[in-house]
């Protein structure tokens, strides 16, 4: 059956037209048993699209082929794809919280004996399928009890139980603890052993060196080259996805602030009685002060309190020495605080509305005729302005956020809280999701907002992002401020540095080696 | 190169498939129209579009307040109970010797205040829509008997009777009091500032008041101008009939304007949605009345044509949109 | 075994003598009343009638009220309610005159006595109606006394119940008697009201351009279809209908009315009547007639001014 010669998939020739607009435009893939092949591309560039395609849930234009054991199989039809052992691992994990792992590895072909569910039965016959994979946790735990890892490689063993020998990982690390990615690697590897076919789409380098043989990449729906393990440097890469070469990716132009300058922002002893336990600090005009942590440190629910999208039990927020404490978004907005939330299609953006409503949303009651009625030609210029400010690529004013790329798409939502004139400005994760192209962009645009006085705000998870854009970092553990490192000609902050402190090693500013430490070098 | 006419493609395709969302159910309406009129010959003379104007001319009062409510990601069902209570009361009013022209603002603010009440259990003590509208649904109905006195009042002498059985320059009032309601919920949904927060917190509300919009005020509006306008709707109707009874007048009015929102292609997600495709709804169920009536279609079966052809309809549309959805 | 039989039978009869007994020392205190809609002023009258009565025979009675709204599950319960209340006697006016029975079997079980005004109900003690067949009849017959026996004629019929149902055939009678008399639609439907009627009617005369007359089965059905008439200009329609509703009187009075006849039910008169019956039963005493048919009257524009309305009592 297996014929070393023959690659495990092939895809010939792929083509996609929506509306007359080409998604793809004859792009092939191949795919060999035992390899992990990396998929990347900037966000549009017809990752998606190309995998939709192989799971079927998207058919190609006419000449597209997709071949598995040199065999061609029907395409645009999911069932099918399936049967031919090919699985993808959405980003969006569709497990039931509610039953057991062996019931979610199961589900849609439970096991049953006349109609009743034979929970021995699946429960014996998960056992070996997680054993593969090599996890800790037993068949008949509740998924809800799961870590977001963990699932993801429950998801691996529902594919696994139904034969999959193409398995497609959509970023799976986006959301993963670094301990959790390390698993998540060494699951990978035992696929590899055992013949598995593994797509690995993924924006980070770092996991592209590590895991993938070949890597292919894509460009504007176009296939630009497969690259061997050997060839695959950082540069190369980024110059494939973006045509052009990235010399200097984060550029600090604004001078560092100094405690010399006004405060801007202060805030003190903020608590929300839960997460959040007594944060005080100051920010100072031009200054980027980046927040560091872990994913559930409380980060997002700070910057969530001083915005008052939550309310605080406890503590004062001053803008310009005046004391504001803002008790709903509508106040933080009139008293200058801005705040970009890190979930933007669930949060920020209106996706079937216009580009120019959901930039003009926070402020067209400002310049409202009588009181109510839009003006429209203010809106427009606006929205003219931020396009051109902040490069977003659009065919029209017109058109709905919920079509654009994510990188366009935060764009619109920064132009949103730049045009409220803001004093302070708070951001979420500010290039999550977003492409290489827009992720400089933006990194410029903060610059730039320092250079004119405002005060900034990140909360990152990518350390290089934070030591890239930030002159002074506080690192938050269990919703306490716990160090802050700040950042000096001779001495840039280091990724070890916020590591140490944000993991509960050490309180104080001295800077230990954390034990584990994920490097995340992004470029 | 290769992109340019590709974007000019695409640009063309963009705009007509853009139009071609706007005119939504237009077409449909357009046929049906033509259908009726060859065979029966008499749909399209002005007399019979004139009634079908004003038959239709309650529901599209009704629906436009419906509309505001659905793009909030909410529902009304209480339309046709408050119009029978506003309709009560105008024609009460409307008794008063030498006051009866009183019955107008009465009837109307009558279904303000009670939509107002709506709105301010929705937005301020967060009840979910459907269980406060259902409760008002009967409630409302209750209060439309108890002011009745439980039986028809009828006044030969309505003072406002111009309203339902006038004509200017050949067009009834019906209609021309209807086409004013679609304008202005056009303005208001279109070219004001209110009207952009309904369409932003109907598409997500917590965005919404992330982004400082008023939630409470949106929801507030989207309530008592539904009320509103089936007070309105209720002097209409009362005009129309010189007569109003609380237990009968309206009775299921709500679901002809929630019918008429979704052939008018606006979601029951909220935050998509225009007055003008409720406009089109409303007329396609008041011409498929008419032409069945018009065709001799018995009763039973009129009943179960309509109900299809809104199905049919609204799932034509959907199959239509989805083939444009990209990704 | 034989014995056994004789005693039951003696005991029942014996509690049968006792229940007379009792109940003609007891008096009337309680009387409950369901009608199919309390927002049509015929049934508000019916009410009264009823009410009126049972006052006539004690100051003190309790008279209850309550409308079904043409929900048989509702006057089912409703019935239940007055069966757990203790009633002496339940005035129905049954919203389905097959359907009703199971109910109808509970409360005679209960030892209550049920009287069926209106509309017949099966089971009923005492049943008193309007002759439904002769409204129609009546109505319709005027209709072609007036077109001296030819023209084009449509009939607007209401939601399907027993009394309309029957007009509809007592109209459909005549007319089909009639070789002269075209009738052109008898399928739509005016849900029994005003809006209705109107809508229907819009419908009948766009595509009828030679209409002469029109029957509605009732009254509010007839007014819409004035209304209609009114905005087409056919003031030379003859439209009739059944009830001799208030307002329909005071058209016919206005004289220039395009309801020309209404044939006039006495919802008064019928339920006092159905309520005196089943008093008598209630005594033990066993009434003459116990099933009473009223004919109705023809109200014209001529003897409109004599007529006792619903509302004057």
């Amino acid at each position: 059956m297996y014929e070393p010669n023959i690659p495990l998939l092939k895809m010939n020739h792929i083509s996609k037209t929506f509306d007359g607009i080409k998604a793809l435009q004859d792009v092939s893939l191949t795919a060999w048993s035992g390899e992990v092949h990396a998929l990347m591309g900037e966000n549009g560039a017809g990752k998606s699209t190309l995998m939709k395609i192989l799971s079927g849930a998207l058919t190609p234009d006419k000449g597209g082929e997709i071949l598995v054991d040199g065999q061609t199989i029907p395409t645009g039809n999911t069932r099918a794809s399936r049967s031919y052992g090919i699985a993808v691992i959405y980003q969006e994990l569709s497990l039931s919280p509610n039953l057991s792992v062996a019931q979610n590895i199961f589900l849609g072909v439970e096991k049953s004996r006349g109609g009743v569910i034979n929970r021995k039965a699946m429960l014996a016959s998960a056992k070996p399928v997680l054993d593969r994979l090599g996890v800790s946790f037993e068949p008949d735990a509740l998924v809800r009890n799961l870590s977001l890892g963990e699932c993801q490689l429950v998801e691996i063993a529902r594919a696994l139980s139904l034969d999959a020998r193409i398995i497609v990982m959509d970023e799976p690390t986006t959301s993963l603890s670094g301990r959790e990615t390390e698993k998540l690697f060494e699951v990978i590897a035992r696929l590899k052993t055992q013949g598995i076919a593994v797509i690995y789409i993924s924006h980070r380098m770092e996991e592209i060196y590590r895991l993938s043989d070949r890597c292919t990449v894509l460009r504007d729906g176009t296939y630009v080259g497969t690259l061997d393990k050997n060839e695959i440097n950082a540069e190369r890469l980024v110059t494939m996805m973006v045509g052009r070469d990235i010399s200097s990716f984060y550029k600090k132009e604004h001078k560092a602030s100094d405690s010399s300058r006004d405060i801007v922002l202060s805030v003190d002893d903020l608590s929300d009685g839960k997460l959040v336990k007594g944060c005080s600090f100051q920010v100072h005009r031009g200054e980027v002060l980046g927040i560091s942590g872990l994913v559930g440190s409380g980060r997002t629910e700070l910057l969530r309190l001083i915005y008052g999208a939550d309310t605080a039990v406890r503590g004062n927020v001053h803008v310009e020495g005046e004391n504001v404490s803002p008790k709903s978004p509508r106040e933080a907005l009139h008293k200058g605080i801005v705040y970009l939330t890190e979930d933007r299609k669930g949060l920020g953006l209106f996706l079937d509305m216009t580009i120019s409503d959901n930039v003009n949303v926070m402020v067209s009651i400002r310049d409202a005729i009588l009181g109510g009625i839009r003006h429209f030609s203010m809106a427009s210029q606006r929205t003219d302005r931020a396009i051109k400010n902040l490069a977003i690529r659009t065919l029209s004013i017109k058109q709905k956020v919920g079509s654009l790329s994510g990188g366009n798409q935060q764009k619109v939502l920064l132009a949103r809280l730049l045009e409220a004139n803001p004093k302070v400005i708070l951001l979420d994760e500010p290039t999550r999701g977003v492409d290489i192209g827009a992720k400089s962009e933006i990194y410029k645009l903060i610059d730039e907002l320092a250079s004119h006085g405002l005060a900034i705000v990140v909360v990152s998870s990518e350390l290089p992002e934070i030591i890239g854009i930030a002159d002074r970092c506080l690192v938050m553990s269990e919703g306490e401020i716990v160090g802050e490192v700040t950042a000096t000609s001779e001495h840039p902050i280091t990724q070890e540095a916020l590591m140490t402190l944000s993991t509960g090693l050490n309180r104080s500013n001295t800077v230990h080696k954390a034990s584990e430490v994920i490097q995340e070098n992004l470029i | 190169m290769t992109s340019t006419p590709l974007r000019d493609q695409s640009r063309v395709a963009t705009r007509m498939r853009s139009t071609f969302v706007a005119l939504g159910m237009l077409p449909v309406l357009i046929l049906l129209a033509i259908a009726f009129q060859l065979m029966t010959g008499k749909f399209l003379t002005g007399n019979n579009l004139s009634i079908v104007m004003q038959q239709a001319s309650i529901n599209i009062v009704l629906a436009a307040g419906m509309t505001f409510v659905i793009l909030t990601a909410g529902i009304d069902l209480s339309v046709g109970s408050i119009l029978a209570a506003s309709a009560i009361v105008a024609v009460k009013i409307s008794l008063w010797p030498g006051l009866g022209l009183l019955g107008i603002p009465a009837g109307i603010l009558t279904g303000l205040a009670f939509g107002l009440f709506n709105g301010v259990l929705i937005s301020f003590l967060r009840l979910p829509p459907f269980i406060v509208t259902l409760g008002a649904l009967t409630a409302v109905r209750g209060m439309a008997r108890l002011m009745g006195d439980d039986t028809t009042i009828f006044n030969p002498d309505l003072p406002f009777a111009f309203i339902g059985n006038g004509n200017i320059l050949g067009v009834p009032c019906l209609a021309i009091i209807a086409m004013v309601v679609v304008l202005l919920s056009w303005f208001i949904l279109r070219a004001t500032v209110l009207g952009t927060w309904i369409y932003a917190t109907g598409g997500n509300q917590e965005a919404a008041r992330l982004a400082g919009i008023k939630v409470w005020l949106v929801l507030l509006f989207a309530y008592g101008i539904s009320g509103l306008f089936a007070g309105l709707g209720g002097v209409m109707s009362s005009a129309r009939l010189y007569a109003a009874n609380g237990l009968q007048l309206g009775q299921s009015n709500e679901l002809d304007a929630i019918a008429a929102v979704i052939l008018g292609g606006t979601s029951l997600v909220g935050g998509v949605g225009s007055i003008w495709g409720t406009l089109v709804g409303a007329l396609i169920i008041a011409v498929l009345s008419n032409g069945l009536i018009l065709m001799g279609v018995s009763d039973i079966w009129q009943f179960i044509i309509k109900g299809l052809v809104i199905i049919v309809a609204v799932a034509l549309d959907r199959y239509r949109m989805k083939g444009g959805a990209r990704t | 075994m034989f014995n056994k039989i004789t005693t039951i039978i003696l005991s029942s009869a014996l509690i049968a003598t006792s229940g007379v007994a009792a109940a003609q020392e007891k008096k009337l205190e309680n009387v409950g009343i369901s009608v199919a809609l309390l927002g049509n002023p015929y049934f508000v009258a019916t009410v009264k009638g009823v009410t009126n009565a049972a006052k006539k025979i004690n100051p003190n009675v309790k008279v209850t009220s309550v409308s079904a709204d043409y929900d048989l599950n509702k006057q089912v319960s409703q019935i239940d309610n007055f069966i757990a209340k203790g009633v002496d006697i339940i005035m129905l006016n049954a919203v389905d005159e097959k359907a009703i029975a199971p109910a109808v079997l509970r409360a005679k079980n209960a030892g209550i006595t049920v009287a069926a005004f209106d509309v017949s109900a099966p089971g009923a003690e005492v049943t008193v109606m309007t002759d439904n067949k002769a409204a129609g009849r009546k109505a319709c017959q005027y209709i072609v006394d007036t077109l001296k026996g030819e023209g084009n004629v449509a009939i607007i019929k209401g939601p399907s119940s027993s009394s309309l149902n029957d007009r509809f055939e007592g109209c459909s009678e005549v007319f089909s008697n009639t070789a002269g008399i075209n009738v052109v639609s008898k399928d739509q439907n005016g849900q029994g009201s005003r809006d209705g009627g109107l809508n229907v009617m819009q419908g009948l005369l766009t595509r009828y351009d030679n209409l002469d007359a029109v029957f509605a089965a009732n009254d509010p059905m007839a007014q819409g279809a004035q209304l209609a008439a009114r905005q087409f200009n056919r003031s030379k329609l003859i439209i009739t209908g059944v009830d001799g509703a208030p307002d329909t009187v005071q058209s016919l009075k206005s004289g220039n009315s395009l309801i020309k006849a209404t044939a006039s039910q006495d919802p008064y008169g019928m339920s006092e009547k159905a309520l005196n019956l089943a008093y008598q039963l209630f005594e033990g005493k066993e009434p003459q007639e116990k099933t009473i048919l009223l004919d109705p009257q023809l109200i014209t524009e001529n003897n409109a001014n004599d007529y006792i309305g619903w509302d004057d009592h």
